[in-house]
């Protein structure tokens, strides 16, 4: 009774969370949903222990059926989370309730706050319903009571960040079937990067955190909680297992509740302030957060290649591009010259400032002896010089085809969309054709020039300053053509306008 | 008076289309401002404009004195808006759905229960809103905008796809707001409907107001300003559209015919074997009162006169080319 009227109490505090839970709670298939979600578990782990039956010790079907539980509860949130959140916003403006809200005078970030609660309790209910499976390793052994919740914890974590994602794109697209159909798409891919965490970049990972410990454990998929119960605390301890994931989690979950709250503002001036300054804030944390990180290739190349894409597309939406969801779309020649050269400029020193930060959080914090020849000063200086040179370029690329994109395409999505193709493209698919050659080649090294290959400064590619300086150069020549191009496309766009505005 | 909505130099464009060119009318405190216009005419991004949910090119807005475009929440609490085909939340009832919006604004429970007693929805509150009929909605969504008590409400096409019950019921309610002197802005294609609530009407063709003002006296000004004396019959110039009226007579259809073509202004007079006669007729009531003399002292007996298009009817056909 009192953990109800508790929640009473709170849910009163929040009209809107009350709102959805009730709209939720009364649907007909919630029941019959979750009754589904816990019987496919138990099936799951019955089907896991009858595979593992024959194993001498019941020490390893218990960590069998904790990493069959952990890994698969965590998967079924990162799919079902943003589909749950998926609707929430986009639904509002498709069944023309979002006006109501606005002119009741609904803060983004009360609406947001409200929005959050009311999936993340829904989808807390399925996760209630995975949780009386969360015991059966216990009974076997092999891991520990404190093991098994932090395993859950881990879920209801990956929870509240599948909802969050899920409300960020809910809140960006326009109608429910956009954002369902990103959603399944981006969840997806989500899931796929979460099971090859677990079973591929994650095993290497994990073993090699391991040999830091001394531990050659083989304790994969689920690996954080065995890790943080398990191996001795000291300083990598506290960098790896602690201060990384809290950092990576909080600034996952600070980036996309702040997009959110972007895409929920209407289009006034200032809209974006809050959101600047929260990129402005988070630039050197992405340096810790990647400076805290293990240093091997080619993990942390692709991790490092991969953020930088990332800055790079933040830097676009945030400095460049259009303010909003809805927003009016004027695009001239003079508003695409300052945003390119706000994006080129503030965009630029962020490249250089997540680097320096990195090097310098590792270079103090690393306890790891250097690899032969490398050293941090040289790392330090050889990145900063690189990027010095070749940020500026690349943002100018990136900056003309977004621009040519906004100009051409639309819809306000299309051209994010198809940005962030192009960023990760650009910067991580020269890696990847590298090792594909070099498994084509029976493991001979293939360079290839990816567009922040520079700035690999934790692992670098071997890159000379030639190929750096022609991919600079290349990089900003057609950056400048393609501003010239979007800058005339819009020149005559408003040349046309003016024609259809004689008086009627 | 005061003002309660002046906008002035309204325009916007999407793409290449001109939604609003140049828009600027006020509204007086107290008013019922019916908001008319041909489809496309740009009257909901007007209204969306004004409502604070659209941000126009240009053009300067102000609801109770205060500036739209720079103080939009300020606006919001004066303004109560309902969209056309507004959307309601299905899964749960209505009295949830009117506490929600309540506890949104942090609006005390008793109001609720006012506004519930002002629109007569007290026997649905219990009842899940995807079992209410449209008009139960309507109402609940006018009950909705009337939670914070604005001074201004704004109702874009209230009765559209309502049954005629609903929509006497509809009209009943805002006629009860027009006595509690709200300030209305009600958009509207059914002039009819509006006729009979509006103090003031706006017309809006290809995103110009073509007239706005006090019904009678846009009527007025048409009058006067298309009148052309011609043998002594009224002619409107450039217009072949004479007013219609409709009459129920006892008499012989030659005599009928006789004493109606003899009055003044009369232009065509078509009689049916039953009795109902269609005329029409350039100029105001006047010729119809001459009409009805004439009639009487032939000794016809009339049983009824109507106009087959009422006054705002009138206006709008004639202010308005219809290629919106």
């Amino acid at each position: 009774m009192a953990i109800t009227g508790h929640l009473h109490r709170l849910l009163s505090k929040d009209p809107l969370w009350t709102r959805e839970w009730r709209a939720s709670s009364r649907l007909p298939r919630t029941p019959w949903a979750l009754a589904a979600t816990s019987l496919a578990m138990t099936g799951l782990l019955f089907a896991v222990g009858a595979a593992q039956s024959s194993m001498s010790f019941a020490a390893d079907i218990g960590q069998a059926l904790f990493h069959a539980y952990v890994g698969t509860s965590i998967l079924f949130v990162t799919l079902v989370g943003p589909a749950i959140a998926a609707s929430s916003v986009a639904l509002e403006r498709e069944g023309r309730t979002w006006e109501a809200l606005v002119m009741a005078g609904l803060s983004p970030s009360r609406l947001d706050r409200g929005k959050f609660l009311g999936a993340y309790s829904h989808l807390c209910l399925y996760i209630f319903a995975l949780i009386p499976a969360a015991g059966l390793p216990l009974l076997y052994g092999g891991v520990s009571h404190r093991e098994v919740l932090l395993g859950v914890t881990m879920v209801f974590v990956a929870g509240a960040l599948a909802v969050r994602f899920g409300l960020l794109l809910s809140a960006a697209v326009a109608s429910t079937r956009t954002a369902l159909l990103t959603t399944v798409l981006a969840s997806s891919l989500l899931a796929l990067g979460v099971a090859s965490l677990g079973f591929g970049v994650g095993r290497w990972l994990v073993r090699e955190v391991f040999q830091f410990f001394g531990n050659s454990d083989d304790i994969v998929p689920v690996f954080w909680p065995l890790a943080l119960t398990r191996a001795a605390v000291n300083l990598d301890y506290v960098r790896y297992l602690v201060v990384a994931p809290l950092a990576g989690v909080g600034l996952a979950w600070v980036v996309m509740r702040e997009l959110t709250l972007w895409f929920l503002t209407p289009p006034v001036p200032g809209a974006r302030a809050r959101l600047r300054l929260t990129f402005a804030a988070a630039t050197p944390v992405v340096g810790v957060v990647l400076g805290l990180m293990p240093r091997r290739q080619p993990a942390e190349v692709f991790t490092l290649l991969g953020a930088m894409a990332a800055y790079a597309f933040g830097a676009l939406l945030v400095l460049g591009g259009r303010g909003g969801p809805g927003s009016r779309f004027v695009r001239t020649p003079g508003a695409i010259l300052k945003s390119s050269l706000l994006v080129v400029g503030v965009g630029s020193l962020g490249l250089v400032l997540i680097p320096i930060v990195a090097n310098v959080v590792s270079g103090i914090a690393s306890l790891r002896p250097l690899a032969d020849g490398e050293s941090c000063t040289t790392d330090h200086s050889y990145s900063v010089r690189a990027m010095l040179f070749y940020a500026p370029s690349f943002l100018l690329f990136l900056s003309g085809a977004y621009a040519l994109l906004e100009v051409r395409l639309p819809s306000v999505s299309a051209p994010r969309v198809a940005l962030l193709g192009i960023a990760f493209a650009a910067a991580v698919g020269p890696v990847v054709l590298s090792m594909l050659l070099r498994l084509a080649n029976d493991g001979e090294r293939v360079d290839a020039p990816a567009a922040f290959s520079p700035f690999a400064v934790l692992g670098p590619l071997n890159i000379g300053w030639e190929l750096v300086r022609a991919a600079a150069f290349a990089w900003a020549l057609v950056g400048v053509v393609l501003l010239g191009v979007a800058a005339a496309l819009a020149r005559s766009s408003a040349a046309a306008s003016r024609q259809v505005r004689t008086p009627i | 008076m005061s003002t309660a909505i002046r906008v002035e130099g309204l325009g916007h464009r999407f793409g290449d289309v001109d939604a609003i060119v140049d828009v600027s009318f006020t509204v007086g405190r107290g008013d019922v401002f019916g908001f008319i216009g041909p489809n496309g005419a740009g009257k909901t991004t007007t209204i969306r404009s004004i409502a604070t949910l659209h941000e126009p090119d240009r053009g300067h807005i102000e609801v109770a004195g205060v500036d739209v475009r720079a103080r939009p929440e300020e606006a919001r609490r004066l303004l109560g808006y309902m969209p056309d085909h507004a959307g309601v939340y299905e899964r749960i009832t209505a009295g949830e759905y009117l506490e929600f919006f309540a506890a949104v604004q942090r609006l005390p429970p008793a109001r609720v229960a006012e506004v519930v007693e002002l629109t007569g929805l007290g026997a649905t509150m219990d009842r899940y809103v995807s079992e209410l009929s449209k008009g139960l909605k309507q109402r609940m969504q006018l009950a909705r905008i009337l939670l914070h008590d604005p001074e201004v409400l704004i109702l874009d096409e209230p009765a559209s796809d309502l049954d005629p019950r609903a929509r006497i019921e509809l009209r009943e309610l805002i006629l009860e707001l027009r006595r509690q002197k709200k300030t209305i802005l009600l958009s509207s294609h059914i002039l009819t409907e509006l006729s009979d609530v509006c103090t003031h009407v706006g017309i809006l063709e290809r995103g110009r107001v073509v007239a706005y003002g006090a019904i009678g006296e846009i009527g007025r000004k048409l009058d006067a300003a298309t009148r052309e004396p011609e043998n002594g019959v009224y002619r409107r110039s450039g217009d072949p559209n004479a007013r219609s009226a409709k009459m129920r007579l006892i008499g012989e259809r030659s005599r009928i015919e006789a004493v109606l073509a003899s009055v003044p202004g009369i232009r065509d007079v078509l009689v049916s074997n039953l009795g109902s006669v269609s005329l029409r007729y350039a100029g105001d009531e006047r010729i119809l009162s001459a009409a009805v003399r004439a009639l009487v002292l032939a000794d016809v007996g009339v049983c009824g006169v109507e106009p087959e298009q009422n006054e705002l009817e009138r206006i709008f056909l004639q202010v308005t080319r219809g290629d919106a």
